[in-house]
């Protein structure tokens, strides 16, 4: 009788350790395919930063170009205005307008010297370089985690568990065939 | 003593296990690293990653012991001591006698070190690695055995002596100097501070293992270390049979026969284990192969969608330039009309601003931006480059297993298919013409 219940304790404690160890496995599973939504939204932070970012700069970029061609044009025309005056009252209107044309621009060269426009088309550049990193690592980071869960998935026992829970495969990061192709640079 | 023989065989075949444990372990870390193809530091991608390179840093540590400029270093003092010891025992007729015997022994008075992340440079760029976590194989930098004349001996020691101590000092220190060639197998991910990987600690990655040994050599330790652990576990697991019928009064000589059975039952369930290691050694091979080919992916994806828009800027950035140099000549070319004593519209006072500001904007400034653009294009194309060539040549040592023996009997149980490598179309083969003329 002793003998039977210490067999059929060993029996269940058996059974509790194998139970326990396929839970550990099904949380394994569970945990990786988390993180692979995880690292899924992770590309989207970064994506949606690029959506919000981007056209901003661009403006800003743009609206700095303007005011800086349009302080030169009038430098130019104020000049040639000058230039063309013949009578005195004229002159004097025109040199008048020369002076606060070309103080505007010197003012503007000298309280931001780092910040004329081609800085601002090199800072741009070097922006819409970097944010594509970032996406490109985010998106590294979500294949790194999909290799993680797909490589769980498929090693044995796990194979066995993930069959019968129902885990599937995660895809991986894919660029449709047309975008694969090197764009063309044309100027 | 002869109660607890029964249990000796069990002990033996549990250490035996153990040891088929430990060396499935070396055979999947010698596997791991002939099987991953070394990335270079600025094709990094996030993953499990392979380099070569040298350790640099600008403010590197400076070792203990050897005062050498290194990014880690270890070290420690031990001290020499001798006592003789007294000890009382029961001789064969039973009386209780006395003995005397001599032992000595190195105890550790003192041991420290440090390490700091530091740049694994190589031929194309160089990239952080933080060691913490890591498996360090350092280089030996300091060996020395000394007595209290050498002003080492206090210098570098504790003042304290230990109990029976001789007075000799044993002074040890390994480290990773500046400029050592290194080998790292480890997880990268993406760095906190700038847009760049860099290569820490990760509990779910299979390795983290920085050496100062050449790639061949670490495999080859991992190869000694799985056959030696398999025979170490063979011999275990005879043992303990051997030792229990010793303790049963058996001749070991006559019980031959079962000890061959029981190292052939060892060598089956090793294989059976081996089976196991290669099958999921394989299947994470495979899924290793997607992953470089999805890294490819990202690549391609990054070049589409930045190029264009990078050549858009500049080209923006060409046409303000043009229309603000036109009017930067007018303005040139006004204030040089109107020299000081020459009859004409007088802007004398003017002349010297307008200079001003043309100074300010030199000619060219687009220049900068194609240059940019020149290097990003480059950049960029090297990345691919990196990218398609890592992914060959993991597809090639993937396609090798399913080849080889005896891994190609394993393969098919996977259902695991060779991977068709990437290949440059036809018109892609020709050289390129450079062509200025349109």
């Amino acid at each position: 009788m002793t003998a039977f219940l210490i067999a059929l304790g060993i029996l269940l404690g058996l059974a509790l350790l194998v139970v326990l160890w396929l839970v550990g496995i099904y949380n394994g599973l569970v945990r990786l395919r988390q993180a692979v939504k995880n690292a899924w939204a992770q590309i989207d932070v970064q994506l949606k930063r690029r959506h919000d970012l981007i056209p901003n700069l661009v403006n800003t970029v743009k609206g700095y170009a303007a005011h800086e061609k349009d302080t030169f044009e009038r430098v130019v025309n104020a000049r040639a205005k000058a230039t063309s005056a013949t009578l005195p009252a004229d002159k004097i209107k025109a040199e008048g307008e020369l002076t606060a044309a070309l103080g505007k621009l010197l003012m503007v060269a000298e309280a931001y010297p780092e910040l004329k426009a081609n800085t601002n088309f090199l800072q741009l550049q070097g922006e819409l370089t970097s944010t594509e990193d970032r996406i490109a690592l985010s998106r590294q980071t979500y294949n790194d985690a999909v290799t993680q869960y797909n490589t769980d998935l498929q090693v044995f026992p796990n194979v066995v568990v993930a069959g019968m829970m129902g885990f599937k495969e995660e895809p991986l990061f894919e660029t449709p065939a047309e975008q694969r192709e090197a764009p063309q640079v044309q100027f | 003593m002869s109660d607890f023989a029964p249990f000796i065989p069990w002990i033996g075949l549990l250490l035996g296990a153990l040891c088929i444990y430990a060396s499935l372990r070396s055979g999947k870390r010698k596997r791991l690293v002939d099987d991953t193809p070394t990335s270079k530091t600025t094709g990094v991608f996030i993953g499990l990653v392979e380099l070569k390179g040298t350790a640099e840093i600008d403010q590197p540590l400076v070792s203990f012991l050897a005062e050498c400029k290194c990014v880690h270093y270890a070290w420690s003092v031990e001290e020499h001591w001798r006592r003789t010891v007294t000890e009382t025992y029961t001789d064969k007729d039973g009386r209780t006698r006395t003995r005397t015997r001599v032992e000595s022994g190195w105890t550790t008075v003192a041991s420290g070190g440090e390490m700091i992340p530091f740049y694994l440079k190589d031929d194309l760029g160089a990239i952080l690695v933080r060691p913490e976590g890591a498996e360090i194989e350092a280089q030996k930098v300091f060996a020395q055995t000394c007595g209290t004349g050498n002003p080492l001996y206090y210098g570098k020691g504790p003042a304290e002596a230990i109990m029976n101590s001789t007075y000799t000092r044993r002074f040890t220190e390994t480290a990773i100097p500046l400029h050592t060639p290194l080998y790292v197998m480890g997880q990268s991910r993406e760095r906190d501070d700038v847009v760049a990987p860099e290569i820490a600690q990760d509990n779910a990655a299979p390795m983290f293992l920085i050496s100062t040994r050449t790639e061949e050599q670490v495999s080859r330790g991992f190869g000694w270390a799985y056959w030696l652990w398999g025979l170490f576990g063979m011999a275990l697991a005879i043992a303990g049979f051997v030792i229990r019928d010793g303790e049963a009064g058996l001749d070991p000589g006559t019980r031959f026969l079962g000890y061959v059975l029981i190292g052939i039952g060892f060598i089956l369930a090793w294989m059976l284990g081996w089976a196991w290691m290669v099958f999921n050694s394989l299947v994470g091979l495979r899924q290793r192969v997607r992953q470089a080919w999805a890294t490819l992916d990202v690549q391609l994806k990054r070049r589409h969608d930045l190029i264009p828009n990078l050549v858009e800027v500049v080209k923006g950035l060409r046409d303000h330039e043009s229309t603000l140099q036109t009017e930067l000549a007018e303005l040139r070319s006004q204030a040089a009309a109107t020299p000081p004593g020459v009859a004409g519209p007088d802007f004398h006072g003017l002349a010297k601003m307008t200079i001003g500001i043309a100074e300010r904007y030199p000619e060219l400034t687009a220049q900068d931006s194609f240059l940019e653009l020149q290097r990003e294009l480059v950049n960029t194309e090297q990345r691919i480059a990196l990218a398609r060539g890592y992914f060959n040549e993991i597809a090639t040592f993937y396609n090798t297993r399913l080849e080889i023996i005896p891994d190609r009997f394993i393969a098919p149980i996977a259902r695991l298919r060779p991977q068709l490598l990437l290949a440059a179309t036809d018109f892609e083969r020709a050289p390129v013409e450079v062509q200025f003329a349109e």
